[in-house]
């Protein structure tokens, strides 16, 4: 498998989206051959599972077919173009902007993954390591994860002569709505019209491919996403900061255009219009932050926001935990991990048509992200009638709890046997 | 004979901590007691004791010729009296001098001005009781946080008893005329105004270690040419600034503390120039001319007006999710409740959600204690929130407690059994502005 990235060492949910495949498939026996752009050293490893980086990849090479992948990347590096890839993660993690700082004192260091303003050289070269090791390494079936994986895994693929499989958990349109990197674009579209399998995260992502991309329909099947399911003590874990009868409504998530924050503050008008025992939450930052709170104050309904700014992973509990409704009006979201999580945590969801997860539940209640009358009606309801909410709670929970990532995986296998 | 009428304003803010979403109904304590302790005992090493100190030394220098008027806030004097008394030593003795006028203001350093009217008189009587109380002195001249006038605030002033009221020298205010003369406001008889001359103190207050600045350096010489030139066309030059200026704003190495020690002598060098406090130039003059404005002019920023501290949609919200909240607070009329509220008004708060980045932003900058106007919003916001629980938590209370005090005639026994029934009110922490904070009081650096 080709990935981009991998927990703890993650921006985004393509990371933990990886590491539960792998896991799930390595339980089933399966030898994962795990191949990021750079290993920090703390990720969690399990049996049947290798994590590869260059610098492992080096150890199986000779001198001088290190020399050849190295030559390349001050070739590739002055040809380089600054990108939009930064829209990608919106958010800058220290993570990420760790590298950039090494970036910045040697600009020919070594591959660091992320996403900078190398990313597209580093795909490159990232494509010329996996070459490397295909030919050294037998294995039957190569597995690329999104874009920035693409190349590297046609070349893993062509060197060995083994199937190659397309993973795509998220497409240049969700991204960047219309205003698409044509760069990026081509990568997608390069790698999906020669691979021999597409996997989408779900049926809504499989129709922007066969759409937007004119991917044949027969090569894509639709996997879904599961979650890590966590078991916590509800009663005791809660520990509510807001008062108990104001209701808490929770939005989570990168405040950018494509999770629509500015539909949440609108709902959110339309709710006060109602009631004002109801407190809404923004948890997240992005691109779109410092414009939505001046929106909501500009409506006159700061007062009724709060805002969190980054959550770390406790805190996210938290933040579920103290809250009585999740909101995801996200505009285009393939699959959209966070409602899952919200049932676990027991809190009623509320999410977008336009979004892959909405594909598999049936105990959250769904809307047109563009439709905020719903929204705020919806929001009135499960704020107001402790039927619906409790129902949505209970039932919700134990949804949840059939969502994994083994599900996918035993899916994957059929896909995998089919090939060979 | 032409007065130089020098007003300093002293004040710091009880500056709010970063209080996240997560500390609301947890976090009784709203201020950032180590940000302002640190605060506190760096400007008055750099600035407080050694201006005092030589001001002092002036004043004695010149047998009572050298006179200066200031502004303490009392949310400045409660940080002396808490974490540096020795400075509050010091302004006590320039009191005791004879030289030093100490001039009405906002207790809280507050815009309760532009809002409530009832607030506002409280808080200046706040203020008047406690320069009485500190310096011995009834304030006769008011000063509004951040020079805020219009010609209601003048009346407000008069109202309370003020004599002189002091005023940006805006363009707005005076049009073609110079402040270097003694005006009255519209409307209002039986006050008067002294406009700042804006030229020349932000010749020292802002230009004066400005290395592009074609006078620079300024030494105490060339300044007094210019006071001079004001010779025979004028009778006060109001020279307003920040106290923070010496030492400060410009630090000592610029050669503030030099200017300032040769001024007097430079001054005094033209037979027809004195030094004054704002009243006694105020009660030696008659007024020249009116002013008048019904729109609000302050002396911040190139606007001059009060968009530094309400000029975004995130400053109104705070503001006026603030205000809302008054008859609320006067109604469970507690101290601790009042005094929040009222700390939570300084306008400092607002000042750090400015998003004017641009030449104004500079300053905007310096002075924010946050990493953006959006956190000092959300840190605000969030404190208000709890703010309104524990107010919501205390009347309940309050009111619970008068339902069984008002059942006279029950026993004693029953009156248990009804206060045993009483649904559980989560009690609120406590409401105290700051914990006892846990810092060696460094050795006091004597100038």
């Amino acid at each position: 498998m080709v990935g981009w990235e991998y927990p703890p060492n993650i921006t985004g949910g393509l990371g933990i989206a990886c590491k539960g495949l792998v896991n799930s498939l390595a339980q089933k026996g399966i030898s994962v051959h795990f191949m990021v752009p750079k290993l920090f050293g703390n990720e969690e490893c399990c049996e049947n599972v290798e994590l590869i980086d260059p610098s492992v990849i080096k150890t199986f090479l000779t001198q001088e077919e290190i020399q050849e992948i190295e030559n390349l990347r001050a070739n590739v590096y002055s040809a380089e173009i600054r990108s939009s890839a930064y829209a990608y993660c919106g958010e800058e993690s220290n993570w990420q902007s760790a590298n950039k700082n090494t970036n910045a004192k040697d600009s020919l260091s070594e591959i660091q993954g992320g996403y900078t303003d190398r990313i597209f050289s580093e795909i490159s070269e990232y494509a010329a390591w996996a070459k490397a090791y295909a030919k050294k390494v037998d294995f039957d079936i190569v597995h690329a994860h999104d874009w920035m994986s693409f190349p590297a895994g046609k070349a893993a693929s062509e060197a060995a002569k083994k199937p190659l499989v397309c993973h795509v958990h998220a497409t240049e349109y969700d991204r960047s709505g219309d205003n698409v990197n044509e760069r990026v674009f081509h990568l997608e579209k390069e790698a999906l019209d020669s691979c021999d399998k597409a996997v989408t995260v779900s049926e809504y992502t499989k129709s922007i491919l066969v759409n937007r991309y004119n991917i044949s329909a027969d090569k894509i099947q639709a996997v879904h996403n599961g979650v890590d399911f966590e078991n916590y003590d509800h009663l005791n874990s809660s520990n509510r900061g807001i008062d108990k009868d104001t209701k808490v409504v929770l939005f989570l998530g990168r405040i950018t255009f494509q999770k629509g924050p500015d539909y949440f503050v609108r709902a959110a008008q339309k709710v006060l219009e109602k009631t004002k025992n109801v407190r809404f939450v923004m948890a997240g930052t992005g691109d779109m932050y410092h414009r939505m709170i001046s929106f909501a104050s500009g409506l006159g309904i700061g007062k009724y926001f709060h805002y969190t700014g980054f959550l770390n992973k406790d805190e996210v509990r938290r933040a579920y935990l103290t809250s009585d409704l999740y909101v995801m009006p996200s505009v285009s979201e393939p699959f959209g991990i966070a409602p899952l999580e919200a049932m676990n945590y027991r809190v009623p969801a509320i999410i977008s048509k336009q979004s892959g997860v909405s594909e598999i539940l049936q105990n959250v209640i769904k809307i047109d992200f563009w439709d905020v009358d719903a929204l705020a009606e919806n929001i009135l309801h499960v704020t107001k009638y402790s039927g619906l909410s409790n129902d949505l709670k209970h039932n919700g929970y134990l949804e949840a709890k059939n969502v994994s990532w083994e599900r996918s995986a035993d899916k994957l296998l059929n896909l995998y046997h089919s090939l060979n | 004979m032409t007065s130089i009428c020098f007003y300093f304003e002293v004040h710091q803010p009880f500056r709010i901590k970063p209080y996240g979403y997560f500390q609301i109904g947890h976090d009784p304590f709203y201020l950032d007691d180590n940000k302002n302790y640190a605060v506190l005992r760096k400007v008055s090493d750099k600035c407080y004791l050694p201006t005092t100190n030589l001001l002092l030394e002036l004043i004695e220098r010149y047998k009572g010729r050298f006179k200066v008027s200031f502004s303490l806030t009392g949310v400045l004097i409660e940080q002396f009296k808490m974490w540096y008394p020795e400075v509050l030593d010091n302004f006590k003795k320039l009191a005791d001098t004879g030289c030093v006028e100490f001039l009405g203001e906002t207790y809280y350093h507050s815009l309760s001005s532009i809002i409530e009217e009832e607030e506002f008189r409280k808080q200046v009587k706040m203020h008047t009781k406690l320069i009485q109380d500190e310096f011995g002195q009834t304030p006769k001249a008011f000063r509004n946080t951040e020079l805020v006038y219009s010609d209601h605030i003048a009346y407000l002033a008069k109202d309370m008893g003020f004599k002189t009221i002091l005023a940006e020298g805006a363009e707005r205010l005076l049009h073609w005329r110079t402040p270097n003369y003694v005006y009255k406001p519209e409307h209002t008889e039986g006050i008067k105004c002294l406009l700042k001359n804006y030229k020349l103190s932000d010749d020292i207050a802002f230009r004066f270690s400005e290395r592009g600045w074609k006078e620079f350096p300024l030494t105490a010489e060339k300044y007094s040419n210019w006071v001079h030139s004001i010779a025979g066309d004028g009778q006060t030059v109001n020279l307003f600034m920040d106290f923070e200026t010496f030492g400060e704003h410009q630090w000592e190495d610029s050669g503030i503390f030099n200017f300032l020690n040769h001024l007097p002598e430079k001054i005094f060098q033209h037979p027809d120039f004195e030094f004054e406090t704002v009243s006694a130039v105020s009660e030696k003059y008659e007024p020249v001319g009116t002013i008048a404005t019904s729109d609000l002019v302050s002396w911040a920023d190139i606007e001059r007006d009060i968009s530094a501290w309400l000029g975004n949609s995130i400053q109104q919200e705070a503001f006026h999710s603030l205000y809302e909240l008054k008859n609320e607070v006067y109604a469970l009329n507690d101290p601790g409740f009042l005094d929040t509220f009222r700390k939570l008004q300084t306008s400092d708060h607002f000042y750090y959600m400015c998003t004017k980045y641009f030449n104004d932003g500079d300053v905007h900058k310096y002075f924010n204690p946050y990493s953006s106007p959006y956190d000092a919003y959300i840190y605000f916001m969030n404190v208000l929130q709890d703010f309104r629980q524990r107010m919501k938590y205390a009347r309940t209370a309050k009111e619970n407690s008068t339902k069984i005090n008002k059942r006279k005639n029950v026993s004693s026994k029953v009156k248990n059994k009804v206060k045993k029934g009483l649904p559980a009110i989560e009690k609120p922490d406590g409401l105290f502005l700051r914990k006892e904070i846990q810092i060696e009081k460094p050795q006091l650096q004597t100038a």
